[in-house]
């Protein structure tokens, strides 16, 4: 076994057992061995020459939560949340039903007006960042000599955005 | 950078935009960290969000409109008083008002206190007096007589003191009044009297002219001119009794030939004393002080300027106030007084309370009888009482208890009330 291959392993075993505890938290015990399990042979599968810390994370997190709201919208459909007969359920649609295209409308529409609210600083800092800056630009551009006042001030712009959202981003 | 520190690149997750510095450090925080990591999954939504380019787009042109006008759009009017600056500005405004309101109450009322501070002085000064010797009043008779206490009733019942303040403050209608019957000697007084009738006409709102002041001077200050050492008081209570001319036979004498001054003719007085009788068998004068200790009988000895009626009343507290004399036998609501004629009147028994609270009215007119209402309303026959309490001298060798009571309204419709406290 590589050295590469090493560090893989040792990563997904990291990956599993976070994964674990976090869909713990959010479904059953089972359902959440289940999406764990789905999740790293996914990775193990299909993702297998993902091999660097910085693709593998982001990209676990991105399988993990396509595979939650699979199992969501599972639920929904086998009328584990209601218990409606199977014939009125309609057919399975691969792509984005219309419930989802709704719900994610409705999310940036709640975005948008979040943001809207937002101060001058903290729109300024979101505006940058969605053009693509860094960090360490956005210091530049906002004359700062420290990098952590960057980092404070977008974690409390960030916090406010999240609260004008509710509480969740979803 | 600390763990907890990484939470703050969580927003670079989100937008995509952490360097791979950030990213190693972050995600190798996370694979570590249960809390991080849950963190970075509940991001992940936005993520999803901002990855799409149509929304990326979307919110940019939403970032690019200004502030205000973005918050014009989204924000209540009232969502102004929520912010911190609002909520400055509303509380500085209530404080303000709140402070406006409070704050003239109380200028008023120091003002009205100062104003009152200023009448209750003592106006006459040295200087003043001595800059117009030619038109100073006659003082002689009583520089000569026996010590006058200048206090407003002579006792030191903090329900005089009251009596004699608001006495003070409708000063200058007697004061005035009493001017324009004042003979001509009299009538030049020194300028600060002026000035004081001015003070005084300027508290009681009464656009009356400023006189020369040859009626009697309120003296409010208690020792001021007590003594032998004290300056006499130009004008008195007891000079106004006896016309202007203190009479020399001190003392129990009558006076009924000692009208040297007319002027003092017209105004209401009487002359009230406590006599005991003492070991010689005849009477004697007290102080009232004296009176409320005596074992003996106690009569109070009252003369008048004028014919009238005389009546005596008795506070007794909370039980109200009763007629003491005339007594109930006689049927009658009060007796005749010759002028310049003395009157016996027995003392009452104290109250229940210890306390002996009297009453005295004079009136040219028979009195009618007393309502609770009018008793309680005795005290508008006081306020433009002149009251000043004489006691012996040890220097002129004279002897007299007594207080002389004046009242300057020369109006037919004067009366006299005046309060009698006699403790024991």
């Amino acid at each position: 076994m590589t050295r590469l291959a090493m560090q893989r392993d040792l990563m997904l075993t990291s990956l599993r057992e976070r994964i674990l505890a976090f869909a713990t938290s959010r479904v059953s015990r089972d359902l959440a061995e289940d999406l764990t399990q789905e999740v790293l042979v996914l990775l193990h599968e299909k993702y297998a020459r993902v091999t660097d810390l910085t693709e593998l994370v982001p990209l676990a997190f991105q399988i993990l939560r396509f595979q939650m709201l699979d199992a969501h919208r599972k639920s929904l459909r086998r009328g584990e949340y209601h218990q409606d007969a199977i014939e009125d359920l309609p057919l399975a649609d691969p792509g984005d039903d219309p419930a989802t295209q709704l719900d994610q409308k409705q999310r940036v529409d709640r975005l948008l007006a979040a943001v809207g609210q937002l101060g001058g600083r903290c729109r300024d800092l979101f505006r940058w960042k969605l053009e693509g800056h860094s960090f360490p630009e956005i210091r530049k551009i906002m004359g700062q000599t420290s990098i952590n006042t960057i980092y404070t001030w977008d974690l409390r712009c960030r916090k406010q955005l999240l609260s004008l959202m509710g509480g969740t981003w979803e | 950078m600390s763990e907890h520190e990484l939470e703050h690149l969580l927003g670079g997750f989100a937008a995509d935009t952490l360097t791979p510095d950030e990213q190693q450090r972050l995600y190798a925080a996370a694979l570590q960290d249960q809390r991080l990591f849950d963190a970075l999954a509940d991001e992940q939504a936005l993520k999803e969000l901002l990855a799409d380019p149509a929304v990326r787009r979307r919110l940019l042109e939403a970032l690019q409109q200004p502030v205000t006008q973005a918050a014009e759009q989204t924000s209540p009017w009232w969502a102004w008083f929520r912010k911190p600056a609002g909520l400055a500005v509303t509380g500085g405004l209530a404080v303000a008002l709140i402070a406006l309101t409070f704050g003239t109450r109380i200028f008023q009322e120091g003002l009205d206190r100062h104003t009152r501070s200023v009448v209750t002085e003592e106006p006459v000064s040295p200087s003043a007096m001595s800059s117009s010797p030619s038109s100073a009043p006659p003082p002689a008779p009583l520089a000569s007589e026996p010590a006058t206490n200048a206090n407003a009733n002579g006792t030191p019942q903090s329900q005089r003191a009251k009596q004699a303040a608001s006495r003070e403050t409708r000063a200058a209608r007697p004061r005035t009044d009493a001017t324009d019957q004042a003979p001509a000697g009299e009538s030049s007084q020194p300028a600060e009297h002026a000035r004081v009738s001015e003070d005084r006409a300027r508290v009681t709102e009464t656009p009356r002219p400023p006189a020369p002041a040859a009626a009697p001077m309120l003296k409010p200050a208690p020792s001021a001119l007590s003594g032998a050492a004290a300056p006499a008081p130009v004008n008195s209570a007891r000079a106004l009794y006896f016309g202007g001319v203190s009479p020399s036979t001190g003392a129990g004498t009558r006076t009924e030939g000692n009208t040297g001054a007319a002027a003092s003719v017209t105004l209401l007085g009487l002359r009230y004393s406590f006599v005991i009788r003492g070991s010689d068998g005849q009477n004697q004068e007290v102080s009232a002080a004296t009176a409320s200790r005596s074992t003996g009988p106690v009569r109070l000895l009252v003369e008048t300027t004028h014919d009238g009626y005389l009546q005596l009343l008795q506070n007794l507290g909370s039980a109200g106030t009763r007629l003491w004399w005339p007594p109930q036998e006689t049927g009658k609501i009060s007796l005749k007084a010759v002028a310049r004629t003395r009157v016996e009147i027995p003392m009452p028994p104290p109250a229940e309370s210890g306390l002996l609270d009297l009453v005295l009215r004079f009136s040219p007119k028979p009195f009618g009888p007393l309502t609770m209402q009018e008793v309680g309303m005795l005290d508008r026959f006081s306020g433009n009482l002149l009251i000043e309490t004489v006691s012996p001298d040890g220097t002129t060798g004279a002897r007299e208890f007594a207080t002389y009571v004046m009242n300057s309204d020369a109006s037919p419709a004067a009366q006299i009330a005046v309060d009698i406290p006699v403790s024991r």
